[in-house]
């Protein structure tokens, strides 16, 4: 059924202000499509990202998070309970290539970071940009992942990864909200529920 | 959208509350002229080494079949029977404050600034 929501399309002072009149609303069934195309973008920017931390000279154990703008555009235009679906698939990757744990580190951290995006963008949206949203998510995912392995490892690992770890999620955070921004508008082309994107 | 590529008040705040903590934390760990390794396993310390005091390079092998090379000034993972390797890749260990884990087999390895215990904090003439 194609019918007209002109109330989803309000994005002031934007391109998408308006959208031509035939854009159709998406079904459930679109939605899904477009959660599976984005947990395969994770899953390809988590692999990237693995083969660029072998050539980039990071400290230990610091990545640069680059699928978290996949799951985070997820959260936002999906919903948490897709983003939260995509992480899981993720977590099953990692757990393929890595072994248990470190799937366990990997579905506490990307929980806990899309859990702070949902909150974010729910409840701060016009006060923090999506670089904001990105950071704070970056930090809490590195905490998520610190806790998991201090209560694997079985001693409190917080006072030596955590400045390391603050400080890769404040500079990996804004550039991949960064990258959000800039990937955006390819991005909103097949994205279903446009109105998450405009101010409340 | 382009309202939204730009850093907002509280986003800068953010990020400047978030590195002022990172800084704190750099801190409160606090440094130290001595460089020692401390081997943990399920938390509890098996090893400490002076690695000021190593000469010559060495292999340490620990109960759970983790082996770590020692070097004079640093250490590394060197075998692990773990599925990621992750400690391995972590490479050399050098400074204080470094710190790497090999999770399924309960093993941290973390580098601080404090002479190993026994040693003398500092000796006065």
């Amino acid at each position: 059924m194609l019918s007209l929501h002109h109330s989803e399309f309000r994005i002031p002072n934007s391109e998408f202000a308006h959208p031509k009149p035939s854009r159709p609303r998406y079904s459930p069934a679109k939605k899904a499509a477009v959660a599976g195309l984005m947990a395969a973008l994770t899953l390809a920017l988590s692999f990237v990202e693995r083969m660029l931390c072998a050539a980039l000279p990071l400290p230990p154990g610091v990545r640069p998070g680059l699928s978290n703008v996949a799951v985070m555009f997820s959260c936002i235009a999906l919903g948490l309970p897709f983003a939260l679906a995509i992480i899981l698939v993720k977590a099953g990757f990692v757990m393929l290539v890595s072994g248990v744990y470190a799937g366990i580190i990997s579905v506490s951290g990307g929980v806990l970071s899309v859990l702070s995006v949902a909150l974010l963008a729910r409840f701060a949206e016009k006060k923090l940009s999506f670089t904001g949203i990105s950071v704070v998510s970056a930090v809490l995912h590195n905490f998520g992942q610190l806790t998991a392995a201090s209560l694997l490892v079985g001693s409190a690992l917080y006072l030596w990864m955590a400045p390391v770890l603050l400080i890769s999620g404040v500079v990996f955070g804004a550039v991949t909200g960064m990258l959000l921004n800039a990937v955006l508008p390819a991005l909103l082309k097949i994205v279903p529920k446009v109105e998450n994107f405009e101010g409340k | 959208m382009t309202e939204r590529l730009k850093l907002k008040k509280a986003d800068v705040l953010l990020i400047c509350f978030l590195l002022a903590a990172a800084l704190a934390l750099l801190l409160l760990r606090g440094g130290g002229d001595a460089l020692t390794a401390e081997v943990t396993v399920a938390g509890e310390t098996v090893e400490r080494i002076d690695l000021k005091a190593v000469t010559s390079p060495y292999d340490l092998t620990l109960e759970n079949g983790v082996r770590l090379h020692v070097e004079p000034g640093g250490i590394s993972f060197c075998y692990s029977d773990c599925r990621g390797q992750d400690c391995v890749r972590c490479g050399v260990l050098t400074r204080a404050g470094q710190a790497a884990a090999c999770v399924p087999n309960k093993t941290l390895v973390v580098l601080t600034g404090k002479p190993p215990k026994g040693a003398p904090d500092a000796i006065s003439s």
